[in-house]
Order: C-alpha cells, then structure tokens, then sequence
C-alpha cells in the first residue's frame, strides 16, 4: 500500500506507522492508499487540488486531497465525502473562529456536526439512542474527520499548539444528525430557509452535553420550566446554546400546540427570570469580564441574556428517558458563530 | 496473514472492513488482532487466556483475558498497557460497580478510569493538557478497551441493548491519568491507603464533566466558594461528585495550608448552604427520590446533601487555566460505587 509515497509491508505495520509520525488522536487509523484517497475524492465530486477553506493568519489551505486523506485514515466510507467536505468548508469560515475554539484554555470545546436532511439516512447517521455514544461508523468517522484535520493539516496538536486545560472527549468525535421523523417542528435547515430536500451540516463549537431531566411533571410548562431552570442555573449555558428535546419530553410538549418559536420564547423569557437569582460563580467568572466583551465591567452585570434567535432547538436522542440535552457554546457563542453548510451530492 | 477468531483475512484494509461487516467496532477503525499480537498482550500482562478476570452471573457474562486482550488489540493497545487494562477490566466487573446499569441508563454514564503510580509515567498516560482529549495513545486506547470489551463481550449494543438517551462522547474513551506532581496533595491511591510507590486504577462511575471558571480570585475561599456553588448549580451533581482540580485552582489553595480533607469539608459544607437557592430544579429531580434516590434523600426526598465521603478529589489538567472541572457520579453512590484496583507488575 502506498501512503505519501511510503511503502508499507502491511496493515499492521502500517497502522502503527501512523503513530509513529504522530498522525493519529491515539487511536489507530485505517492506512490511506490512493485507492481509498481516490475513491473518496470521486464521491465527493472533488478535484484533489480543490481549496475547502483557508485562513492566511495561519497559513492554513485545506485541500480536498488532504481532507480526504484524513477521512479515509478516520475510518470513512468514501460515500460520506460529500458530509465531509460541507463539514470542513463550515470548518473553516472565519465565522466559525476554528482557531479559537482549538486552542483555548477554557477548552472543552470542540466542532459539532450536525447533520440534517435526506442524507441522514442514506448514510446511517444516528438521530436516536445513544445519540453521543459509539456504535454508528457515519458518526464516529465524520467527527473524526475534522479533529485529524485540525491536527495533521492545521497543526493544532494537542499540549503543543492545543493548550486546552482539561479537553473533552468530544475532541475524538461528535457527530450527531436530527430525528426530523419524530419531531412536530420543521427541521434545524428548513428553519434556517433551506428546503427539506435539501441536505446541511451544522456546525457549533460545543461543549460536552449536560442533560436536563424531568420525570416527574408531564405538562409542557413544567418540562419548559426545568429546562430553563437548568439553562439559568448553568452560566456556560447562558447565551447561545443548543438544546435538544427528546422523543418522551417532545411527547409531553406536543399538547400545548406550541410552534418551535414560541417554544424559544418561552424559555428565553423564564431562563431570563431564573437566572439574576442562580448566579454566584457567573459574577467570579464574569471579573473576567475584560476580555469577555459581552460583559460590562464597570456594573459588572452578572447574566449573559438568552435571547430566542440564540436557542438551537433540534429534536433528536432516544425515544425514551425524559431527559433532554443543553450543549453550552464555547464563549456563549460570542467569540465563534455557528455556520450552516448545504452538502452538494454530486 | 492477518488473523482473528481463526478467520483468515487478506492482508491489506480489508481486514478492517471485516471488523466493521461483523458489528465488532465502535464505529472507529480497529486493529485486526493477531495470534501474534494477542499472545504479546496476554504474556505482557503475565496472565494465562483462559484466566477469568470477571464474571456476572446474571448476565451471563464471562470475561477472559484472552477476549480482553483481543479486544485491547483491537482498540489499539500496546502491549505493554495489559496490566493497566487487566486492572480496569477487574474493577469494571466488581459487583459494586454495577457496569450493566451504567451501560444502559438512560443518561450519559461511562465508566472512567483514572490511574495513579509510577505506571503513568513508564506508558506515558496524560495527566495534563487536553486530559479528556484526543493525542494521548495509552488514554485513547486503554479507555477504548472498555467500551469494546462491554460491547463484544458482554453484549452491550448501542441502541439495542444500550437505551442510553443520549450517550456520551465519553463513550467512546474516558481514561485520564492523576498530574501528581502538580498536586500539592497525597494522589488518590495513597488517600485511599496505597503506597506512593505503587500503581492503581480507579473506577469512577462518571457522568458528564462539566468546566467550572474562576479565573479572577486567587484566594482559596473564593475558588472554593465558585465550585461549591457550580456542583449546588447542577441538581445531578448532589450527591456523589467528583472534582477534578486543575494545577493553577489547586495551587492557589494547597500551599496556602488547606490540606485535601479541609477542602472537601469546605466545599460540602457550602455546597449545601447554597442547594436551596436551586430549589426549583432540585425538587423535581428530587421527587425523583421516592423511587431512586430513597436511600440517600431526605424523608421528603426533596434533597441530596453533598457529603465530605462524597467527594472523589483529585490535581489534573494542564498547569494554566483558571478553571477545573466537576462530573457528577451515577447512582447516588448507592447503585455504582467507585472501585479502586492495583495495576500489577508485569
């Protein structure tokens, strides 16, 4: 098999080549050959030389060659090449302050895929159990994708030029899709003006998941009221966040008739009401306030406000378990915007 | 000839492709186990194949240590890891850690090993920057080992028989190392009455970490005061938690003579003083107590005080950052009880 030129004896061997070039995040990676490389670049409709984004502050230039190199090594099947390339495009808009998001100390941050339309389920994307979890190649390989970008095309190595003071194991993988079958509002991308048959990845610097349970109040209100209580009471939660409602607590609001927008709007206004009697640790986090110029350092307002149009509401998880989930936004979505990207099939 | 389960293979990506047509991954790329590979593993870890590290009767599982090191050579383990592995494989099938519940609950539980001991050194295990993250081998894949192993051997399938609502991404791997030079404190083996000399594996039965930022006060009440109030903030942190320090937090309060008992004393005891300020929340998961929780709740089950044995504390994470982190622990520590295991010599 051939790998930049290299030959190598065999699999084995060559799995273990990578590690020693430092190429892969610790776990092993599949050996690209220019077949696989190939392959993956044709099922993209990608010229191998072609630029998905650049950022000349860093002299970064990815290219499709080099991002389907990646992809292979991350396990991909080349039919995901063309949710690859949306996903690194999405990547590296300066929006989306890649940078930023891989270098902080504040670092448990990570790119989120998400992945909408009809491509979810020609690919086997999981929308369902264990939606964060292993088990699904299209998820883990995706995820992957980017972080073996960020590190052997970006040269963000972890303790190197990576200086996160804690990670998260969402920097091996996240990759989730929404279950748009189950839920009673129009999907993430046609909200966002794109039409259903349209297939899109999103992309958010997120945080681990936090969930929010509620097994004991079945009214739309009482479920709306804990998860707000729950997003005031967690100050990275504050600000831009992306919450994702689970089939048995979907099931629960679906009475009150609420449309997706006023779903926001009523958790925006009750967190807004929750939050200036939770926040304690917000005002030691917030001197820090200097650097973060969404706060006034001088009455050193405490709340970072949750305004509706910051809620990314997408329904996806298991269909039981009355837990939903809040993935807070590395600096309240302040300092990295979310992007969305269609995928174009070739 | 790559070979596994006497099934010969080509020698070349296929057999990786193999691993994946027969269900046998998380969704990431393996290694195809040899004959070779897994008697290196088995010899290096000084135990025979047939050696039963664990069972569990009601579930039918047996777990060998030759499935355990076919499944740790399919992670991507170095041989040298079998004695860290054997350790966490025996912890992971200790009653009392319960790993059935915690594969299949429906919240973001995954077991976390946490090592100590001359042993981090010698395989080179990450204590510091990125600890959760992607770059470190003997992380990545000695944390992988356990998921495969509860996948392949005991059966553990994500979406059939693992209803996790939402999964975790530390799923996939979640294996950090204590940075006890960093400490100002006695690491956690020799806390809990092993010798500094000696190699350990702790068990934790870890829900989500969740980053706590205080990077304005340097006096020891204060930080205290910022994590007390973010673990009173996360209704799912009452109870059994564990905090995982960074160098820069602890560096500000152990040379200032907090020894590590006078720190967990201060954060139950304002942790609690600060729980009723989160009443909300607290009284809906709470009444959750009636069926769960009865045996550490209050008689109206309204309330999960933190308590000073509660406390899983240890120094981790990268030496600059003015924040450390709180992962909240599953089972109120009543149904998943942390285990600690000494990793032998090999």
């Amino acid at each position: 098999m051939t790998t930049r030129g290299t030959e190598l004896p065999d699999t084995i061997q060559a799995i273990e080549y990578f590690y020693e070039q430092g190429l892969t995040d610790g776990l092993p990676v599949v050996p690209p050959t220019q077949e696989a490389v190939g392959a993956f670049l044709e099922a993209g409709g990608l010229a191998p030389d072609e630029v998905l984004g650049t950022r000349e502050s860093r002299n970064w230039v990815v290219t499709a060659q080099k991002a389907a190199v990646n992809a292979v090594m991350a396990g991909c099947k080349a039919e995901y090449a063309p949710v690859v390339a949306a996903a690194v495009r999405a990547m590296m808009k300066p929006k989306f302050n890649l940078s930023g998001i891989s270098e902080t100390t504040s670092g448990m941050s990570t790119p989120m895929v998400v992945v909408n339309g009809p491509i979810r389920k020609k690919l086997d994307i999981n929308s369902g159990w264990n939606l964060f979890g292993p088990g699904w190649r299209a998820n883990s390989t995706i995820g992957r994708s980017l972080r073996l970008i960020l590190m052997n095309v970006l040269g963000e190595i972890p303790g190197v030029t990576d200086k996160s003071a804690f990670g998260s194991p969402a920097r091996y993988t996240c990759c989730i899709a929404e279950d748009e079958e189950l839920s009673i509002w129009a999907p993430y991308h046609v909200e966002k003006g794109f039409d259903p048959s349209t297939s899109t990845v999103s992309l958010f610097g997120a945080l681990p998941p936090v969930p929010v349970f509620n097994y004991i109040d079945n009214s739309p209100k009482a479920i709306l009221d804990t998860i707000s209580h729950a997003i005031a009471a967690n100050i990275n939660c504050h600000g831009e966040l992306v919450l994702i409602i689970s089939g048995e607590h979907l099931i629960n609001i679906e009475p009150a008739g609420m449309t997706k927008a006023e779903v926001k709007e009523y958790i925006a206004e009750r967190v807004n009401q929750f939050a200036p009697d939770l926040v304690f640790d917000a005002e030691r986090a917030y001197e820090l306030g200097g650097v973060t110029p969404f706060e006034d350092p001088v009455s050193r307002e405490r709340t970072v406000p949750t305004e509706p149009e910051q809620l990314h509401l997408y329904v996806a998880g298991g269909t039981g378990g009355a837990v939903s989930a809040m993935v807070p936004l590395f600096s309240h979505g302040h300092s990295s915007g979310s992007v969305i990207e269609p995928i174009v099939e070739p | 000839m790559a070979e596994s389960s006497g099934v010969q293979l080509p020698d070349t990506v296929e057999a990786i492709e193999y691993f994946y047509e027969q269900g046998m991954t998380d969704g990431l790329p393996v290694v195809p186990p040899t004959q070779e590979s897994v008697g290196a593993f088995l010899e290096s870890g000084g135990v025979e194949p047939g050696e039963v590290l664990g069972t569990r009767a009601s579930r039918n599982w047996v777990v060998t240590a030759q499935k355990v090191a076919v499944n740790a050579v399919m992670a991507g383990c170095k041989a040298e890891y079998a004695p860290v592995v054997n350790a966490a494989v025996r912890a992971l099938m200790k009653p009392e850690f319960n790993a059935s519940a915690i594969a299949e609950t429906a919240g973001t539980s995954a077991p976390l090993i946490l090592i100590n001991g001359p042993v981090r050194k010698e395989l080179d295990v990450n204590g510091g920057w990125n600890l959760f993250g992607p770059g470190w081998r003997a992380n990545a894949t000695i944390g992988r080992t356990l998921r495969l192993v509860l996948m392949n051997v005991c059966r553990e399938i994500p979406g059939v028989t693992d209803k996790s609502t939402f999964g975790h991404p530390g799923r996939y791997t979640f294996c950090i190392a204590e940075n006890e030079e960093a400490s100002p404190w006695e690491p956690y083996h020799v806390e809990h009455g092993m010798s500094l000399e000696s190699s350990a594996v702790a068990l934790i039965p870890a829900l989500h970490p969740m980053e706590v930022f205080n990077q304005s006060d340097p006096v020891p009440e204060q930080i205290l005061d910022t994590l007390s109030h973010a673990i009173a903030a996360n209704s799912v942190c009452h109870g059994p938690v564990m905090l995982i320090m960074s160098p820069e937090h602890a560096q500000n309060i152990g040379p200032a003579g907090w020894s590590k008992q006078d720190v967990k004393e201060y954060l139950a005891k304002r942790a609690n003083e600060f729980q009723p300020q989160f009443a909300y929340q607290r009284e809906r998961i709470g009444a959750l107590g009636g069926t769960w929780f009865s045996a550490t709740a209050n008689p109206d089950n309204s309330s999960i005080p933190t308590t000073v044995e509660g406390i899983t504390l240890i120094v981790a994470g990268g030496e600059g950052g003015g924040h450390s982190t709180i992962i909240p622990l599953w089972g109120q520590g009543v149904f998943s009880k942390s285990v600690l295991e000494p990793v032998s010599a090999s």
